[in-house]
């Protein structure tokens, strides 16, 4: 039986928009989330973390949301770990590339308050549904 | 859930509070970038960086129309569109005019017109029948309103064009006078005029008389709602005795206005 989604790392520099959706994450869905500013701090927080699933903005000062994916990845020595990205309207063509590098989903800001944890629980359902078909 | 609402209302609060401050310090950036000859690419640079964060955090605290706003910013400075350095200063006058007119609308970034908060306190409200039941005739009410706006001011009508799209108005356009309002809205029969007082030509009094009057098109019972500021109580009294219906206190929210229409809608129908 699939393990249900507890735990999320979740990526966003802005403080505001952090803000509602750690509301939107712990409050409404009951999940538990570790905020990170910057690609860096969420790299180091992946291996004491473990997150189920880890949420990234893209566009962040420094190392953005897929280099910060890509040095989890490298640093850990894992092929892949589910991912969402969250992104702009401006970046929506990009969400192709997004999902070819194994995201299980890409979230188009702004994201609804209300339904964020639900959207994030089913993508996170959906993770195996390419193995078993 | 209430309490999630008040932790909700707090973060917007305090996003709201940081609003002036941010536009201001991005003015302060551009003006000075514009004072130097040649501007840095780095500077543009930055600014498109601020513009897309302050853009996606307008989205997501529930103000689109400020968001939407600064988005356009975002893309004039986009590293793909923005031109070689020696046109930047063109482009930084261009943002300039475009904070200014933000910077004017501060005063609507406030919680109370968060579509994020009041989507929040629907969900909280539409387990009260009663509240849910207003809420759903004030929707159908809206929904079947043609709304006809005049305002000189370029940023009130972007603002109300935003807000009547939001209530979810079938049917509206905007002008920058009385005049343009007579004279352009042809074949649009509006069920609601909504104006501001000073314009030229045709200020918004004018405007009132003719309706009344029968010397314009519009049915000469159709409601008129004017905008007004707190300080002009004689002119109030004056479009009271000209037949206005209802008045909107600048600066307005969208529960003001959604309030204004409804109610003269409901009283013309009662």
């Amino acid at each position: 039986m699939t393990k249900e989604l507890k735990r999320v790392l979740y990526l966003e520099d802005e403080p505001h928009i952090a803000k509602v959706a750690m509301i939107a994450m712990q409050r409404f869905s009951d999940l538990e989330v570790l905020h990170c500013e910057r690609g860096d701090a969420a790299v180091e927080a992946f291996g004491e973390f473990e997150p189920d699933l880890m949420v990234f903005d893209i566009m962040l000062p420094g190392m953005d949301g897929l280099q910060t994916y890509g040095e989890i990845l490298n640093r850990y020595g894992i092929d892949r770990a589910p991912v969402v990205f969250m992104t702009a309207k401006a970046q929506t063509h990009e969400q192709e590339r997004y999902m070819a590098l194994g995201a299980l989903g890409v979230i188009v800001k702004p994201f609804n308050a209300m339904s964020l944890g639900d959207h994030l629980k089913s993508l996170w359902a959906s993770r195996e549904l390419p193995m078993s078909a | 859930m209430s309490d999630v609402l008040m932790e909700a209302k707090s973060a917007v609060q305090e996003y709201c509070d940081g609003v002036p401050g941010q536009i201001s310090e991005v003015r302060s950036l551009v003006s000075l970038a514009s004072a130097k000859p040649r501007s840095s690419h780095e500077t543009v640079d930055l600014l498109y960086n601020a513009m897309h964060r302050m853009s996606g955090a307008a989205l997501c605290m529930g103000f689109p129309f400020l968001g939407e706003e600064l988005g356009k910013i975002e893309e004039m400075l986009a590293p793909a569109s923005a031109p070689s350095p020696n046109d930047y200063s063109e482009l930084l006058g261009a943002v300039a005019q475009r904070l200014a007119l933000l910077e004017r609308l501060k005063s609507y970034i406030k919680p109370e017109n968060s579509s994020l908060i009041s989507e929040m306190q629907a969900e909280v409200e539409a387990s009260k029948a009663e509240t849910g039941q207003k809420r759903l005739n004030y929707a159908n009410i809206l929904k079947q309103q043609r709304i006809l706006f005049a305002d000189d001011d370029v940023a009130i009508r972007m603002l109300m064009r935003h807000i009547l799209s939001q209530l979810g108005v079938s049917k509206f356009e905007v002008f920058n006078s009385g005049q343009e309002l007579l004279s352009a809205a042809t074949g649009f029969e509006p069920t609601v005029i909504i104006t501001d007082w000073r314009m030229t030509p045709v200020n918004g009094v004018e405007l009132l008389q003719r309706i009344r009057r029968k010397q314009t098109r519009f049915a000469s019972n159709c409601p008129v709602i004017f905008l007004s500021s707190r300080n002009s109580l004689a002119e109030v009294r004056e479009a009271v005795g000209e037949g206005a219906n209802h008045f909107i206190v600048k600066p307005f929210t969208i529960e003001s206005v959604q309030r204004a229409i409804c109610h003269v809608v409901e009283r013309k129908t009662a």
